[in-house]
């Protein structure tokens, strides 16, 4: 493009030459831009989600801003959009700079952008409307799902096409994180999302009850490694030495924590289902991987900490180099904190409670927060070729982020051990102290309205955030793209007769370096899922635990549709002071026609996998339509559509097909004869209602089904083997 | 930058590449962290080996005894068991009906309260509705104060009602206070009551006195 070219000489006396390339900004600020409107929408989400907790009937009474379904909207848009974003501008800011190169493509970066925001829209359309796979982080249904594969890799594509083409003949330590986030998630993706689809709209998972609860958290915990992690710790190895001016602290750390990191996180999935009805086997592999995933994760804090050696004076003073401290000193925390709760001991107190709500929060207000915004107040004055407009803003931005989180965090921390330490009390005659579970819920409300102070806080320091940057990008003006003169190293250096690191033969080809990812990454789960999915002895059959009737099947859809597992668990974890609350512990062949499982990972209200036959029907029927009428100071929301609404049985009999594909075993032809079933099923809760007094019900409508699922929950197994069938 | 002096102080060299000016230096890797990184690994072979192939005696260091999450459940339960057998028998409450209207007041602030919950299946009048009609001829069970007060104390789980209706303890006097309170109630003939389960309520002095 040049055409008064330049010489260099190097060291070995080649002539190169000196091209003029331009960087792809542009993209750069759509991201960005992006990244910043969708974090606002995704933390007003959350406070709305916050204050239901307090104020149960705060939006009540409308399906779509139900927390079931409003909870999944917060989650999504603020990983796969606001930080998702933050990935997508962090990575096209500093692959074309380390690289040398301009993205491979444009037209790809435009489908990238344009797709994902796409991707984003149609979630915040489907997910109130109950249209979810039931699987957390991964509720997207599977037409999003394969668009979501599309964009991915496009963005992979774009990403390799600018690696293959770069003018440095090694790849810099940020982008061997770009590579395994890009090729791990993707693995992820798509085999967690694998299911037969009903309609358009509706599928069933592959997996089933164990299999299906092991995929999933091998999928919803490296969602957190390679989408929350590896891409925003290469994003750290890029912009902190920008930022600091200072060399990264040491290279060989670097390697030693980023393999390290990659093989081990893969295993760790188990962490998140202790005490279930996983075989213990594969529990104990998910304990000491994540014990071992200290080491590799502070690998990454020390080498951005210590990165700025020399340099502590800058970080008073320049806002960029606030943000990035605090948030890997929050990653610090938060990779200490969650090996620590994998230990089984302290995972028995922590788990289902608020303190994994205060954890995450922690990992992506701050970490991902606190660089996604450090990253924003880096590029923006670059991108507009211009300086901050306030100083003064930021750290107020700064200061209301930091405090934010603490005050959401904090609360909730002491909220949740004390609401898992008063499950678990015993009065000396052996009986709960607290029986009734909403009285544990009842004294962590003041943590409840803490945390969305804090929350409140965090989003007015991100709109001071917001309206620093727009000002600065009007005080300027958008270079789109950016000229840069770039040697191209890769055509000088060839003939280094030096003895390098042995790590530098990898970092010169990405292909091979891409093959060694994959098979680091795949160990772990082909370990830990294969034999769980083959071995018998894993998952023991229970002979009286049958397929779901069409009614109950149904209300099971709804019950995933209205996201009851946000706040409900069917986990009852072996302790004494669970089986006392809740019945006998959850066995693993119970599940075996769950899909997708329903095992929840928080408990805001009670257990239910053994609610079946506890309650008459007359008490679901007035409870979820007022909560506070049978449980006072109750704070689940009223779901009033469901009396209202017809249940939708035109699947029923596509269901029910779907189901045998999965290998349920139905009777052949069942299908034909489901809606007739289900039709005399409603009917007699009907009359079961009738008879204590509840009269004129509707059985068509979507409560019924509700109920009959309810009462089935946890029953197959207390039936007599000697009568199988006849209930 | 002076890198000079910061090449003298690291231990190891910086690196002689650099990606958009970016240097490294090829420090050693801390040993805190690395006796640290090993010190994780030893404890996980450790826990792999004491859990899932060694067989013999228990450890009992730092460790629980049991192996496996089932044997730890049965241990918990066992003396949790154990310890129950040998704690002292409670005396059953004497059954003395309570009529001054302080008590029966107290009985209806106990029957309506959220911490025992008896209004919210039996209604706030008794007529019943997720429960049974309290107030009429018919029962289930008997319809005597000493009856009353053994089904509120042990509930009817399988039917939904948990001991003391919410599983929150009373104390002997606000036991006698809402059984007193329920007995009150009797004939008191509250508007639409619920309907009367033929199969299983009868009038009431025809059920037989329930073995104690």
């Amino acid at each position: 493009m040049n055409e008064n070219v330049p010489s260099v000489q190097n060291a070995n006396g080649n002539n190169a030459r000196v091209e003029t390339i331009a960087y792809d900004n542009n993209i750069v600020r759509l991201f960005a831009v992006a990244s910043l409107v969708w974090g606002l929408v995704g933390f007003l989400v959350g406070i709305l989600v916050a204050i239901k907790f307090y104020l149960p009937e705060f939006l009540g009474g409308i399906d779509f801003l139900s927390f079931g379904r409003l909870r999944p909207l917060h989650t999504n848009a603020v990983i796969f959009a606001f930080a998702g974003n933050a990935i997508f501008f962090g990575v096209y800011y500093s692959l074309q700079r380390l690289c040398k190169a301009r993205m491979f493509s444009d037209l790809l970066s435009k489908i990238h952008f344009y797709g994902w925001q796409f991707i984003i829209v149609v979630a915040a359309i489907t997910l109130p409307l109950g249209i979810t796979s039931g699987k957390e982080y991964a509720e997207l249904e599977f037409p999003v799902d394969i668009l979501i594969a599309l964009v991915w890799v496009a963005f992979g594509v774009n990403m390799m096409g600018t690696i293959f083409k770069r003018r440095e003949k090694h790849m810099y330590v940020a982008i061997w994180f770009y590579i395994a986030t890009f090729l791990t998630v993707a693995v992820l993706h798509i085999v967690n999302s694998f299911a037969i689809p009903v309609s358009f709209l509706k599928s069933y998972s592959m997996y089933a009850g164990v299999q299906d609860a092991l995929v999933q958290w091998w999928y919803g915990h490296n969602a957190v490694a390679f989408f929350l992690t590896t891409p925003f710790l290469g994003i750290m190895y890029y912009f902190v030495p920008k930022a600091a001016g200072r060399p990264v602290y040491s290279y060989r750390l670097s390697i030693i924590h980023f393999w390290a990191l990659i093989f081990l996180y893969i295993w760790a999935g188990p962490h998140h289902l202790l005490y279930t009805a996983l075989p213990d086997w594969a529990q104990s592999l998910g304990v000491v991987f994540s014990l071992m995933l200290i080491a590799p994760s502070w690998g990454g804090m020390i080498n951005g900490l210590l990165t700025l050696r020399g340099a502590w004076d800058k970080v008073r003073t320049d806002p960029v180099l606030k943000f990035f401290v605090v948030g890997i000193t929050a990653y610090g925390m938060s990779t200490f904190e969650g090996p620590m709760m994998s230990l089984k001991n302290i995972n028995a107190v922590t788990h289902y409670t608020d303190y994994i709500i205060a954890h995450v929060h922690l990992g992506a207000l701050l970490w991902n927060g606190g660089l996604a915004f450090a990253m924003m107040y880096y590029i923006f004055p670059r991108i507009y070729k211009t300086k901050l407009h306030s100083i003064s803003l930021a750290n107020w931005h700064f200061w209301l982020m930091t405090l934010g989180v603490l005050i959401y965090v904090i609360p909730l921390y002491w909220g949740g051990i004390m609401q898992s330490l008063m499950w678990k009390e015993f009065l000396p005659d052996g009986t709960l102290r607290y029986p009734n579970f909403l009285d544990t819920v009842t004294q962590i409300i003041p943590m409840y309205i803490m945390r969305s102070v804090g929350g409140t806080v965090y989003l007015i320091g991100a709109c001071v955030g917001a309206y620093n940057l727009w000002k600065t990008a009007k005080s300027g003006k958008l270079v789109r793209d950016e000229e840069a003169q770039v040697v191209n190293m890769r055509a000088i250096e060839k003939s280094t007769a030096k003895k390098e690191h042995w790590h530098r033969f990898i970092e010169g080809k990405p292909l091979r370096f891409s093959v060694l990812v994959v098979a680091v990454v795949l160990i772990g789960g082909i370990v830990e899922y294969v034999p769980t999915a083959l071995i018998k002895s894993n998952i023991p059959t229970i002979s009286t635990v049958t397929p779901y009737t069409p009614l109950e099947l149904e209300g099971r859809d709804i019950y995933v549709r209205e996201g009851c597992f946000t706040c409900h668990s069917q986990m009852i974890r072996p302790f004494r002071s669970e089986t006392e609350r809740y019945g006998d512990y959850s066995k693993p062949g119970e599940f075996v026609y769950d899909h997708p499982f329903q095992w929840g990972s928080k408990r805001t209200g009670p257990d239910l996998h053994r609610v079946g036959g506890r309650y008459p029907d007359a008490w679901h029927w007035k409870h979820m339509f007022d909560p506070r009428s049978t449980s006072p100071n109750s704070i689940m929301p009223a779901y009033t559509w469901l009396y209202s609404t017809d249940l939708d049985v035109s699947h029923t009999e596509g269901k029910i097909l779907t189901m045998q594909k999965l290998g349920v075993p139905y009777p052949d032809g069942y299908a034909a004869k489901a809606v007739n079933d289900l039709q005399i099923q409603s009917k007699e809760i009907a009359a079961s209602l009738a008879a204590t007094g509840i009269k004129n019900v509707d059985s068509r409508k979507e409560i019924v089904s509700v109920i009959a699922y309810l009462q089935r929950l946890g029953t197959d197994v207390k039936k007599n083997p000697d009568n199988k069938g006849k209930e | 930058m002076d890198n000079d002096n910061d090449q003298k102080r690291e231990s190891g060299k910086l690196m002689d590449h650099d990606a958009d000016g970016i240097k490294e230096f090829d420090n050693d890797l801390p040993r805190w962290w690395l006796y640290g990184f090993y010190f994780t690994i030893f404890c996980s072979v450790v826990y792999m080996f004491y859990y899932h192939v060694y067989s013999g005696s228990d450890w009992n260091i730092l460790w629980y005894n049991s192996r496996g999450q089932v044997q730890e459940y049965t241990a918990e339960v066992a003396e949790a068991n154990a310890m129950l057998a040998n704690a002292p028998k409670k005396a059953s409450v004497a059954a003395v009906l309570l009529t001054d209207q302080a008590s029966l007041e107290k009985g209806k602030e106990i029957f309506n309260s959220t911490n025992s919950l008896c209004f919210t299946c039996h209604r706030e009048d008794l007529g019943g509705i997720i429960g049974p009609n309290l107030t009429d001829e018919y029962w289930m069970h008997g319809c005597s104060l000493e009856v009353i007060i053994k089904n509120i104390t042990s509930g009817f789980p399988e039917k939904g009602m948990l001991p003391y209706g919410s599983s929150n303890k009373l104390s002997d006097t606000e036991l006698l206070q809402v059984a007193s309170y329920i007995v009150s109630k009797k004939g008191s003939n509250p508007p639409d009551p619920k309907p009367i389960d033929a199969e299983r309520e009868v009038i009431c002095s025809t059920i037989q006195p329930q073995a104690q």
